[in-house]
């Protein structure tokens, strides 16, 4: 769900992107504006540019590349460039700008490659469907040709038939080998460094979704596969960590997932383009991918999305793309990237800003919260929006039991697992604090009790409000109004005396249903943050009107519409009445559960939901006893009533719906013709 | 003696461990950052000699010496004679040749001996034929036509025609100049008697001593037009008015005219020098690369009434080309007709030889009619050609002048010599002006509509404006934003609702009797449905497909609001409704964003060009004592007293070789000019050291209550501005900036130079030098010592 909506935000970020550039915070004459997702606000903002462009080189030292599909760097700031189209490995130094060719001869159409942790080279080529190992000799600075990685045989794994197309290579710490072999659904291959094959790795799944699970139920294997096309996407791309863990990308899933040594999902981005080309682990743990159509994302180690920049390149301008196929990053978080449109190779620079943020990022991921302070304090002045600084401080008072302050940060930043702890430590030495006072709060009670049984003081207590209570029962309204009180306690009887006796009226009920709708206010405001999506300024009153009253509406018209040709008793005006009364439990469930959700954490989050729970469970029971009593039906009708109602409703909304899109097209119809005689004329 | 040695020991090996003790260990913190901070030395380098600061003039020596003695252009008179060009006019240093079937031009500059020709010369020095003969008659004429069929109108159909294209010119050979045919005019020799004068005809009228004019009849498309061309100060005009062009036939409609188009061309990288662009700054593109592409833009930006794409923002209408730094050089001046014209330059690759740049004269533009709601329609011209005169102003440098300075600075002589430029910079109280914009308030939607979220009371502003005074800040420039009760973000143009007016007009007597000036923002030319002044039916203009100019900006979550372009005349209707108000408030003036950016042509009834629009913005910006503007194009240069948000860059085309001040340039001494806020720099002390290279004054947008209050806001992307964060930084950058601009101040820009890379010396008309250094190293420039990453101001 959440990601669902991250996905129309995408949309338009991408939009915005490419057609609105804001002139205000362009401030450094970019051709791109950078952004941060914030969850403090639940949307992209701008930031401050993190990244500058610094080159965009069509030869290396006097070399073209020709349709380059990969770039990997080494620990010496080497790069790498898989030149798909020249068959051979380019190795480049942007320091002194020299260039040595690897694997010519050897290598096809090369599309990974990668530096292991040994210093060698690996290639995969896709020509040849093999991955080659170059061994690197230090003192002569040459590439050999080491092991070969090839189709397995004799494995139940492969077929003779079976395709085999390696596209991207990888080594993990213990120098083991992945080969990502394109369209492959079982995930990478898997070898030992000497070349011996021993099985799959980091193969995605399938999706647990409603209409999976139920197909699951319902087919055989074969039918899903061929039936429904149930068979899991097959991963696109791949990255290995500073910690040897294994990163992959897939097209049409956002962003990526981390995977850990037993193959299981350790982390993944908390939004992401689904459309990854290349993804690339840097020096601090931060994670680079670039979206084929030239947005590139950094993520934090925990995936947190710190920048998304760059884009699609209309114009030929600097720091853009046409279609990027490769990232790298080298050890000080110089990005690189190469385009196999353009044939270029691209490099852009951290800014200050980006600089700041991963030295608060290096210090918060080693846990020296304390130290990050600084830096993120530094950062949160460059930038107010900026969620992941709210959080770092907010983890640094945290680490300091500054647990006030934390709680501070951790609100502003949304972080309602942060929040929730802090406010459980406030709260405890707040109750510890005020242990004295309660005691001496209760021995009262406990006293006052004892001493009412013996003066019955409390009788005097109770007179005015008895008085009052029948002063104010001369009149009708007093009564209408505590009537649904009756009917809670006796639902037949309750529902009958609206129904023949007259006892409710249409302007208590009206009072009723604005009172719920001034509880649900009440409840989207005021609730504690932590079990609230809501954020005030986003509340519009039009959309919680259309909310509240539309359904509430539409089910009374459409229960007495129904029930009026299905021997119901009751008239418009009782559904109403009884319908409106109803919402009594909710009435008291939300203020309750407002109340009680800002005395509580994370911890304690089984008594707001069940009080919520309860509230509607009741609430539904009523309803249905209502339409019981109202129209008195039996209880099978009942339901069964209760069903038509809810499908007329909607075939209420579907008519109303359907008149306004043809009356729209009349309009369109006549205005078209007025400007065709226009134009003509 | 002794003793006292060993106590000096003692005491000298304490303080040793002492200061490793607390200075090590700190010092290793701070490593700990600078680690993550400083880049590599050779990425550092590379940034500077990257297209984002302006590079040496070093020329390769081999090339330059082929130049000197091959490629530097020379004819003798009996050459220009035999290829039929005429002697039109002379003085002390031009001399004018003309050959009017062609419609080519010969310059002599007498000083230096150099030969300017409208025709791309050293044709066929590679020895084979290098060109069509399609290519050939575009490349030798100097006058081009482009038209398109009445009937038929399509972008995709129009006819690029040269005199010799439709003259049907046939030419007496391949073009090629080898070892046995090495006459040097043999590529632009043609058949006697190919040149049909039935088809068209030119004709020199009314020569005098300065000036010239041919009618150019092209009868093959029953066109007519004059051109005139005459030696105005040294320069030389070429003028062609929009009612000679006359057009008698039904069948073809004319679109647009360049003349000279190829002049100056500069043949692949024989010629040592760059062209120059007025895109942004100012761009230089280096003539030493196959660049292989072109450029494309309108002058003033995109017409919203076409629905173009013009990325570049020309705002000066002028370009040029240097051969040879300190050599030769030319540049045009668009004298009239900038709006309609459009800025083209092609690039040496795989279909053209030859660099060059001119401006196209638009006559008619292209636009759809569209019958239906979803879009669909047929192209179409209007019947009448633009009413827009069309005027080029060709300026010929040599010397000292050879370089993109020398344009600049004839260009800025020429308008402070039209009184466009006057000295209005904001140099009260002995130091460059400080702009800060408080943004007030703005509106955030609430359960019922939109409530007000107060970021900067006038009070704040006072004691903000106090602090920095005390500060030494004295010569502020104060702006706010979000002043009106309608809020800030597009809601312009707002309703000049104020609260707390007493307040108000205690501030802006503080503040104007200091004798500095606070601004009011406001802006009548674009608006948004959010805005309750402007009428969707009445005020929102309609582009020539008559449909209402409207565009819809996404925010950032997934809310969109609708933004609109205001009718000049609403515009106007607007602005004279708030002269009132503003009268009685005490501010000194506006501050607009749009109104000096934004230009469009529309249809109300009728076509409206951009010119159109130009007179309602003038008579706007004359209304006010001070004004503000946002990049302002040069139409409006006349009126501003302070030009805010400079462009810091260009487009950033991968061509663009150098980042150069043309706008510095021309604004210096004459009009404060004011960088984009500083709150959102990323680029840290570079900036600042840019800022003092290009002499601009620093600006700030602040708001008293911490940003974080106004994120649901629009203005939340302001994302930083909360005034204490600010507030040494302010102070601290203002200092660095005046403790060098202050000694330039009222002065011009009259010389700059690229040392070095990384090493800059600007040199002003009071004989002020300020070296700046770029570089991670100290450098010595002329003598003077020049600290890393610093600056040096050199008195005279």
């Amino acid at each position: 769900m959440m990601k669902k909506k991250l996905l129309i935000l995408l949309l338009g970020l991408v939009l915005l992107v490419s057609f609105v550039p804001s002139r205000d915070t362009q401030a450094n004459g970019l051709p791109y504006n950078t952004f941060t997702y914030s969850s403090a606000a639940r949307r992209f903002v701008f930031t401050q540019d993190a990244y500058l462009p610094l080159s965009i080189s069509y030869e290396l030292a006097g070399l073209r590349l020709n349709n380059p599909q990969d770039l990997t760097i080494d620990a010496d700031d080497n790069i790498y460039i898989a030149d798909y189209g020249n068959s051979r490995i380019i190795k480049y130094s942007l320091q002194d700008d020299e260039v040595s060719i690897i694997g010519e001869g050897v290598l096809n159409s090369p599309s990974g490659v990668h530096v292991g942790l040994d210093g060698h080279l690996y290639v995969a080529d896709f020509g040849n469907k093999t991955g080659y190992q170059f061994l690197y000799d230090k003192d002569t600075r040459t590439y050999s040709l080491g092991a070969i990685y090839e189709k397995p045989v004799g494995t139940p794994f492969f077929q003779p038939g079976d395709a085999f197309d390696p596209t991207k290579i990888i080594t993990d710490r213990g120098n083991n080998v992945y080969l990502l072999l394109a369209g492959n659904i079982n995930g990478m291959a898997e070898y030992e460094n000497n070349g011996n094959f021993f099985g799959f790795f980091g193969g995605n799944s399938l999706p647990n979704t409603w209409d999976n699970v139920l197909r699951f139920i319902l087919f055989d294997e074969t039918q899903r596969r061929n039936w429904f096309q149930m068979i899991p996407k097959p991963i696109y791309n791949v990255a290995v960590d500073r910690d040897g863990l294994i990163l992959t990308t897939t097209k049409g899933d956002m962003g990526y997932v981390k995977l850990n040594i037993a193959n299981f999902v350790y982390s993944s981005s908390i939004w992401g383009h689904t459309n990854v080309e290349d993804i690339f682990v840097g020096p601090y743990n931060t994670i680079f991918t670039v979206s084929e159509d030239g947005y590139i994302t950094e993520y934090g180690p925990d995936g947190s999305v710190l920048f998304v920049f760059s884009g699609p390149d209309r114009f030929n301008q600097k720091g853009l793309f046409k279609a990027p196929t490769g990232i790298a990053t080298d050890s000080k978080n110089n990005i690189y990237v190469i385009d196999r449109t353009t044939n270029a190779l691209q490099v852009f620079i951290p800014t200050e800003f980006a600089n700041l943020v991963h030295y608060a990022i290096n210090l918060y991921q080693d846990g020296r919260y304390d130290e990050s302070l600084e830096p993120w304090q530094e950062v949160l002045k460059m930038n107010s929006l900026f969620d992941l600084a709210n959080k770092g401080i907010g983890d640094a008072y945290f680490a300091q039991m500054e647990y006030d302050l934390a709680m501070q940060y951790y609100q502003v930043a949304r972080d309602t697992d942060g929040y929730s702890n802090a406010f459980w430590e406030v709260r405890n030495t707040f109750l510890l604090g005020s242990g004295a006072f309660l005691v001496t709060i209760m021995i009262s009670l406990v006293v006052l009790f004892a001493a009412n049984r013996l003066t019955h003081f409390m009788v005097h207590v109770k007179k005015p409000v008895v008085r009052l209570k029948t002063w104010l029962g001369q009149y009708k309204l007093y009564q209408e109004l505590v009537f649904p009180f009756y009917i809670f306690r006796q639902p037949a009887d309750g529902y009958y005396g609206i129904k023949r006796e007259g006892k409710g009226s249409n302007l208590s009920a009206t009072i009723y249903l604005l009172l719920f709708f001034s509880m649900y206010i009440l409840f989207i405001y005021r609730t504690s943050f932590l079990f609230n999506p809501y954020f005030p300024s986003e509340i519009n009153m039009f959309q919680q009107i259309i909310t509240v009253f539309l359904p509430f509406f539409l089910f009374v018209i459409a229960n007495y519409l129904v029930c009026s040709i299905r021997d119901g008793e009751g008239k418009l005006r009782d559904v109403y009445q009884a319908s409106a009364y109803s919402l009594l439990p909710m009435i008291i469930a939300l203020p309750l559960a407002t109340l009680v959700s800002n005395g509580l954490t994370y911890n304690e989050a089984f008594i707001f939901h069940t009080i919520l729970f309860v509230g509607l469970f009741v609430t539904a029971l009523y309803f249905i006893i209502m339409i019981k009593e109202i129209h008195f039906y039996d209880m099978k009708p009942t339901l069964y009533n209760l069903f038509i109602t809810l499908f007329t409703a909607l075939m209420i909304l579907a008519v109303v719906f359907i008149i306004y899109l043809l009356l729209n097209e009349v309009v369109t119809l006549f205005l078209d013709i007025i400007r065709e005689v226009i134009s003509r004329g | 003696m002794v003793k006292v040695m060993r106590y000096m020991v003692v005491f000298a090996l304490f303080f040793l461990l002492i200061s490793f003790i607390t200075y090590g260990r700190g010092h290793h913190r701070v490593g700990d950052l600078d680690d993550v901070i400083q880049n590599y030395p050779y990425i550092n380098q590379k940034l500077l000699e990257s297209s984002r600061y302006t590079q040496t003039d070093e020329v390769d020596p081999d090339r330059m010496d082929a130049y000197l003695d091959t490629y530097r252009l020379s004819w003798d008179d009996d050459q220009l004679e035999t290829m039929g060009f005429l002697p039109m006019f002379e003085n002390d240093t031009l001399k004018v040749w003309f050959e009017k079937d062609s419609f080519s031009m010969i310059v002599h500059n007498k000083t230096t001996d150099y030969f300017w020709s409208s025709r791309p010369e050293f044709q066929g020095t590679s020895g084979t034929q290098e060109a069509n003969q399609a290519t050939r008659r575009l490349m030798n004429s100097g006058l081009w036509v482009e038209y398109v069929r009445a009937a038929n109108v399509q972008s995709s159909t129009i006819t690029t025609a040269s005199l010799y294209t439709i003259a049907d010119v046939q030419f007496q050979n391949d073009g090629s100049i080898t070892d046995e045919h090495d006459d040097p005019i043999r590529p632009y020799q043609i058949q006697e008697g190919s040149y049909s004068t039935n088809r068209v005809e030119t004709l020199i009228s009314e020569q005098t001593g300065t000036s010239f004019s041919v009618d150019v009849n092209l009868k093959q498309i029953n066109v007519r037009f004059t051109v005139t061309i005459a030696l105005v100060d040294n320069q030389i005009e070429v003028f062609i008015p929009q009612e000679s062009i006359l057009e008698t036939g039904e069948i073809f409609r004319l679109i647009g005219i360049q003349v000279f188009p190829y002049f100056g061309a500069a043949r692949e990288d024989k010629i040592p020098g760059y062209i120059l662009i007025p895109d942004g700054l100012g761009a230089l593109v280096r003539m030493h690369h196959p660049w292989n592409t072109s450029f494309q833009a309108r002058f003033y930006g995109a017409d919203a009434g076409y629905a173009t794409t013009t990325l570049p923002n020309l705002s000066v209408p002028i370009y040029g080309m240097v051969h040879q730094v300190g050599g030769d050089a030319f540049y045009v001046h668009v004298a009239e007709g900038a709006e309609t014209s459009q800025l083209r330059a092609t690039f040496w690759g795989t279909s053209t030889r030859y660099h060059r740049i001119t401006a196209r004269y638009s006559v008619r533009q292209i636009y759809r009619s569209v019958i239906n709601r979803a879009g669909e329609g047929r192209e179409a011209v209007r019947p009448n050609p633009t009413s827009s005169d069309y005027r080029l102003i060709f300026n010929i440098l040599d010397g000292d002048q050879a370089n993109y300075v020398g344009m600049a600075t004839d260009y800025r002589d020429r308008l402070i010599g039209q009184d466009i430029l006057t000295n209005r910079e904001k140099n009260s109280q002995n130091g460059i002006p400080l702009h800060l914009s408080y943004i007030m308030s703005d509106r955030e939607p609430s359960f019922i509509g939109t409530s007000k979220v107060v970021m900067t009371t006038t009070e704040d502003v006072m004691n903000s404006y106090q602090s920095f005074r005390e500060a030494g800040i004295l010569n502020q420039q104060t702006n706010l934003y979000g002043w009106s009760n309608d809020g800030f973000v597009n809601r312009a143009p707002y309703r000049f609702r104020i609260s707390g007016r007493s307040g108000f007009d205690d501030m802006t007597d503080m503040i104007v009797h200091d004798g500095n000036t606070v601004y009011l923002h406001n802006d009548y030319v674009i608006s948004s449905e959010l805005s309750s002044r402007v009428s969707y039916n009445r005020d929102v203009a309609r582009n020539l497909s008559r449909l209402k100019m409207t565009m819809t900006r996404r925010l950032l979550n997934d809310r969109t609001v609708e933004l609109y372009i205001v009718k000049p005349d609403s515009s106007d209707r607007l602005a004279a409704a708030d002269q009132r108000h503003l009268d009685g408030l005490g501010v000194s003036g506006l501050l607009m964003t749009d109104l000096g950016n934004t230009l469009f042509s529309h249809y109300d009834g009728d076509l409206f060009e951009r010119s159109h629009a130009i007179g309602f913005y003038q008579d706007i910006a004359a209304r006010y004592d001070h004004l503000l503007l946002d990049m302002p194009n040069d139409y409006l240069f006349a009126y501003i007293d302070g030009y805010t948000a400079l462009p810091i860059t260009n487009s950033q085309y991968d061509y663009y070789t150098d980042l150069v001040p043309l706008l510095p340039i021309i604004l210096k001494g004459s009009v404060s000019y004011y960088t984009p806020y500083l709150n959102f720099n990323a680029l840290a002390e570079d900036r600042l050291l840019t800022m003092v290279d290009f002499a601009v004054n620093p600006s700030y947008v602040l708001t008293e209550q911490p940003t974080y209050e106004m994120r649901f806001t629009m203005a939340n992307r302001f994302y930083t501005t909360t005034r204490s964060d600010y507030e040494t930084e302010i102070i601290d950058v203002y200092h660095y900036l005046n403790d060098a601009l202050s000694h330039v101040m009222n002065a011009y820009i009259v010389h700059r130079e690229v040392i070095e890379t990384g090493l800059v010396a600007v040199t002003y008309s009071n004989d002020v030098v300020i070296y700046i250094n770029y570089s991670y190293q100290s450098k010595t420039a002329h003598g003077h010592q020049v600290a890393a990453r610093d600056y040096k101001v050199v008195m005279p």
